[in-house]
């Protein structure tokens, strides 16, 4: 019970700080690829949707590869550890973000265009739009964080599934299933979908909580 | 905003709390490198966990506990990991590959310390084993110590399914015994597997013995570089090839039956 419960711990610590740090470096990402035109404009943001479906276990691999001891990152001595496992899923999940969030952007033009000419200063501007589209953008939160706490390759590959130490729900699930635990491993299944049902209702809330303030 | 305040402090509460279970100086951590078929079986857990209990003195006289943390593998990716030095000690079955890991002077010791049988398993008995060759056969394909193993055996019986009949499922042991038990094939298991789960392999038996299957330890060579733990890996590496700790491994049993034998 007290590892089951480690492990639910340890997923959930990683994925909503993978998902919190993703969620901010993609929105800047987002915002500059917005905000600015610059050559080969198009070819970024190609590079960048074909990004948003890089196999996990590729990214894992090469992540495995940089950060082995006998790798260029090696000397962190970060393999095999919680904070890779972050860095991994930030990794993976900073292009469907930012994809998601300029798509958002984009189509909220006319907001942005409005918001320019009720003269808004830059602050203001930023201010008010993230306020204005606080929905879409929770969406998208929850879009990464869904995608960070299915995701069973690359922290296999990064992490190793230690026991106590880097077993997260996924990789227990799939290691239950190799050694023919199925009780245990939809157990974790379902636990993991009810985390996942807990979070969007607290997004929701969240949501509603300032429907009410407004009134 | 109080909510996002609530979150910040479970955020934070949580980190601190994984935080604190580590960081301990007395524990030293060892980390090895092995294969599926030693994690399924329960042994490594059982091996674990009697060796964590032991206290060793380093050179300036302080107490301290060894913590290992371990891999499963394959035993070709296993291997791997020995090779790039992220792993201190390596338990493999996978006789070929681990010679030539210690003639490129991956290793610095290595000894054959436990071994069991493959078992051969299908849905009909089979008289002789070259039968084998004319029925459907699932095949690891994941360059395992189980799927060298199955190559050494085509090579032994001078033939081998072709075509339809030969399928590769390149996954784990047990998922490969569940594909035969759909599929109505035969494949090669380490007998661990088989014996914790053949109660839910309905359709498949064993129906021979297969080749031996020989688990070796080995330590990995420290020059490779400055993070490998030496010293703890060698005090793992004695305690496991001693007789005292043979035994215990034969006492490790399924159903009654010793999984493994000490060498």
């Amino acid at each position: 019970m007290k590892e089951t419960l480690e492990i639910i711990l340890l997923t959930l610590y990683v994925n909503i700080t993978a998902s919190i740090i993703a969620m901010v470096i993609g929105s800047l990402f987002a915002i500059l690829l917005y905000k600015y035109k610059f050559p080969c404009k198009s070819l970024v943001l190609l590079v960048n949707r074909t990004l948003m479906a890089l196999p996990p276990v590729v990214l894992g691999l090469v992540m495995f590869l940089a950060f082995s001891r006998s790798g260029p990152l090696g000397f962190l001595d970060l393999l095999f550890t919680v904070p890779i496992l972050i860095i991994t899923q930030i990794c993976l999940l900073i292009p469907i973000i930012t994809g998601h969030v300029y798509n958002y952007l984009e189509s909220n033009r006319n907001l942005l265009y409005s918001l320019k000419l009720l003269g808004c200063n830059k602050f203001e501007l930023v201010l008010t739009s993230i306020l204005e589209m606080r929905k879409g953008l929770t969406f998208i939160f929850f879009i990464g964080f869904s995608r960070a706490v299915s995701e069973v390759g690359a922290v296999m590959i990064v992490g190793g599934n230690i026991a106590g130490d880097t077993r997260m729900m996924t990789t227990a699930i799939s290691m239950y299933i190799s050694m023919g635990e199925r009780e245990t491993a939809i157990a974790l299944g379902v636990t993991l979908l009810a985390i996942t049902f807990v979070v969007q209702l607290f997004l929701r809330r969240l949501e509603k909580e300032e429907i009410h303030e407004n009134l | 905003m109080y909510k996002i305040k609530k979150y910040i402090v479970l955020v934070v509460s949580t980190s601190t709390l994984i935080l604190t279970a580590c960081g301990d100086e007395s524990v030293h951590t060892l980390r090895i490198s092995t294969t599926t078929s030693v994690q399924n079986s329960g042994l490594l857990d059982y091996l674990i966990e009697e060796f964590e209990s032991y206290n060793f003195t380093s050179a300036n006289d302080e107490e301290y506990k060894i913590e290992i943390d371990y891999i499963a593998n394959g035993s070709g990716a296993a291997i791997e990991l020995g090779k790039s030095g992220d792993v201190d000690l390596l338990i493999v079955h996978s006789e070929e590959a681990e010679l030539a890991f210690m003639e490129d002077g991956h290793g610095v010791s290595r000894e054959q310390f436990m071994y069991n049988f493959f078992y051969i398993t299908g849905p009909d008995t089979i008289v002789d084993e070259r039968e084998l060759c004319n029925n459907l056969f699932y095949s690891r394909g994941d360059n395992s110590g189980t799927h060298v193993a199955e190559k050494n055996m085509w090579l032994d019986l001078g033939c081998k399914p072709t075509g339809e009949n030969y399928k590769e499922t390149g996954k784990g042991m047990l998922d490969t015994l569940v594909i035969a038990n759909e599929q109505n094939g035969y494949t090669l298991t380490d007998n661990a597997t088989w014996l914790k789960n053949s109660s839910s392999l309905q359709y498949l038996q064993k129906v021979a013995n297969g080749p031996e299957n020989r688990y070796s330890v080995i330590t990995v060579n420290p020059e490779k570089n400055s993070k490998i733990n030496e010293v703890d890996a060698i005090l793992f590496y004695n305690w496991l090839i001693s007789d005292e700790t043979g035994d215990f491994i034969e006492a490790y049993k399924i159903n009654g039956e010793s999984l493994f034998y000490k060498l």
